[in-house]
């Protein structure tokens, strides 16, 4: 599970799916003991897919199953039972119609959001690129599973700077702080995985680029953010990023690295 | 104290296992260091201690209370448990110290008061006994047979009257009277209660977080949540030392560092919580949900302050 991952294949890739992929891997975007637990939507439904793994005591009854009404996360759905379901796969077709015409898919997010998790109130341009990313997700016919690579960090930054753009051109700051917070965990997630002193100095710029993002977040006209951000992805790209790939054989991206550093 | 990284968190669903302490401290993928910066997990030592005194072996579980105690001097639970030790051991005047302090960090514990006027008894000290008894005494009046310790109290009572009666010549060995929960149930046992807060049950929440605490030790998850129930019941100075307490043991647990800065702001000291902000920030370099929240607290409070 580490090293692996299930594989999906959109049906898309403009910048409404890919910010929605990038809030959709956001702890912040539900906040409360979620956001705590450092869990996002892709916690449970990895690259959209499910998580056969997720268990989680007191939540779960069984590996993959989740109680959704348990008042851990938020009391508004509590119903004193202890109820776990199977974690859907979001390829798959489910309860809720996602013809983009009803939109029965954004109530949908709302409320798990709101209610579910306790998050706070999501934007409407939040909620229109999760639906977007959620409506575009479907299952690969060959390959199911693909390794966990540097590379999906990297996608990841890149669609949340497109979210960090989107929300900017849509007016909405508080959109654009969720995009923002989406860059700088996935900047998190590659710092875990460069472990030891080796990568010290890669962590150290890591963390660098991560309070550049914090700074261009405060930043309240939009277009001067936005252009700040495409200096710091420019400056990413070319410095940290470059030198991650480099060495991404020497970190815990590799398998048995891993492997040897969780023993 | 458990390190919560993202990587951690699935390692723990790869396993299987759900660690208790992601919710109020740590989580946090993509944080800059860890919830905990502690060189020493007294949980590690507690429960060598409870399994050792679960099993009898009452040196070996003194030897473990002792280093909890060391680290953790104010902890009623591993004071307590240290001194239980001793007293099944017949080493009564060891006991004494450190059922005293039991007493003293949560003077409502109705074991530690019998066990320690027992002791005094014991060692001849009839007057120290007496204290501990009417100490007891004065509980079962407030609680006039209708709280949930009741039955605990009166038993406690006759015990030490009983032995306050046999005098010193009585030195054997006191066998425990506590029994301690099993840790296996801990993350439910924690779930559970962070659900209770989360329904404004703050009084059941905080009983679940006691049976945790007596089971996993000063664990400082359990110590924040302790302080946060306690905190919306207004029970400042008990929230307060809850939250001084899970510091003490992780300096950079984001959970105390975040709730600790909001009852600092409920108290009116907003530098304080913006000195609590300034450590957050430091320690999330990659963000997380407490700078968040600690940050939008401050915002109110300056707004409705204005």
């Amino acid at each position: 599970m580490l090293s692996g991952q299930p594989a999906t294949c959109m049906a898309g890739d403009d910048d409404s799916i890919r910010s929605g992929r990038a809030l959709f891997a956001t702890p912040t975007l539900l906040g409360g003991q979620a956001a705590k637990a450092g869990l996002s939507c892709a916690s449970c439904h990895i690259n959209g897919r499910d998580n056969v793994h997720f268990l989680l005591a007191g939540v779960s009854a069984a590996p993959g199953t989740a109680d959704v009404t348990n008042s851990f996360f938020s009391a508004a759905r509590g119903n004193a039972r202890f109820d776990p379901v199977v974690i859907p796969d979001l390829a798959k077709p489910g309860k809720v119609s996602r013809d983009p015409g009803a939109r029965a898919l954004e109530i949908f997010i709302r409320n798990l959001i709101v209610e579910e998790f306790g998050g706070q109130e999501p934007t409407p341009a939040t909620l229109d690129t999760l639906a977007a990313y959620v409506r575009a997700i479907r299952p690969c016919p060959g390959e199911q599973r693909v390794v966990r690579r540097l590379n999906d960090q990297l996608a990841a930054i890149a669609d949340g700077a497109a979210a960090v753009r989107l929300m900017a051109g849509r007016g909405d700051p508080r959109g654009m702080r969720l995009a923002i917070a989406s860059m700088r965990h996935q900047l998190g997630l590659v710092a875990e995985r460069y472990a030891g002193p080796g990568f010290a100095r890669d962590r150290r710029a890591l963390l660098a680029a991560s309070r550049e993002l914090r700074a261009i977040g405060d930043i309240a006209v939009p277009g001067q953010a936005g252009l700040a951000l495409d200096r710091w992805k420019r400056g990413f790209d070319a410095g940290p990023a470059r030198r991650l790939r480099g060495a991404e054989a020497r970190s815990l991206y590799d398998g048995r690295r891993l492997d040897r550093a969780l023993r | 104290m458990r390190y919560r990284s993202s990587l951690a968190m699935l390692a723990a669903c790869a396993v299987f296992a759900a660690p208790i302490a992601f919710a109020a401290g740590s989580g946090g993928s993509g944080s800059s260091a860890p919830p905990s910066q502690s060189s020493y997990d007294p949980t590690v030592d507690y429960q060598k201690g409870a399994d050792a005194f679960a099993s009898g072996k009452y040196d070996e579980a003194a030897k473990a209370f002792r280093k909890v105690v060391s680290a953790v001097p104010k902890n009623p639970q591993a004071n307590y448990l240290l001194g239980a030790s001793y007293m099944a051991q017949g080493d009564f005047s060891r006991a004494v110290k450190p059922l005293e302090a039991a007493v003293r960090y949560d003077e409502k514990m109705v074991d530690a008061r019998r066990d320690l006027g027992i002791t005094q008894a014991k060692l001849g000290k009839a007057g120290k006994a007496d204290e501990q008894l009417g100490a007891l005494k004065a509980m079962q009046e407030g609680c006039a047979g209708t709280c949930a310790d009741s039955a605990k109290l009166n038993d406690a009572i006759a015990r030490l009257e009983a032995a306050i009666a046999a005098g010193p010549q009585a030195q054997s060995a006191v066998e425990p009277e506590v029994r301690l929960a099993s840790a296996e149930t801990l993350d439910a046992t924690y779930v559970a209660a962070v659900g209770l807060i989360n329904e404004h049950r703050y009084e059941a929440a905080i009983a679940k977080l006691d049976a945790a605490l007596w089971a996993a030790g000063p664990h400082p998850d359990v110590l924040t949540y302790l302080g946060f129930a306690n905190r919306k019941l207004k029970r400042y100075d008990a929230a307060e030392a809850y939250y001084r307490e899970a510091l003490a043991i992780a300096p950079a647990h984001r959970g105390a560092l975040e709730y600790y800065g909001e009852l600092k702001l409920e108290r009116g000291d907003v530098e304080g919580a913006k000195a609590h902000l300034a450590k957050l920030e430091t320690i999330c370099g990659f963000g997380c949900h407490e700078v968040d929240e600690l940050r939008r607290w401050i915002a109110a409070g300056r707004s409705s302050a204005s």
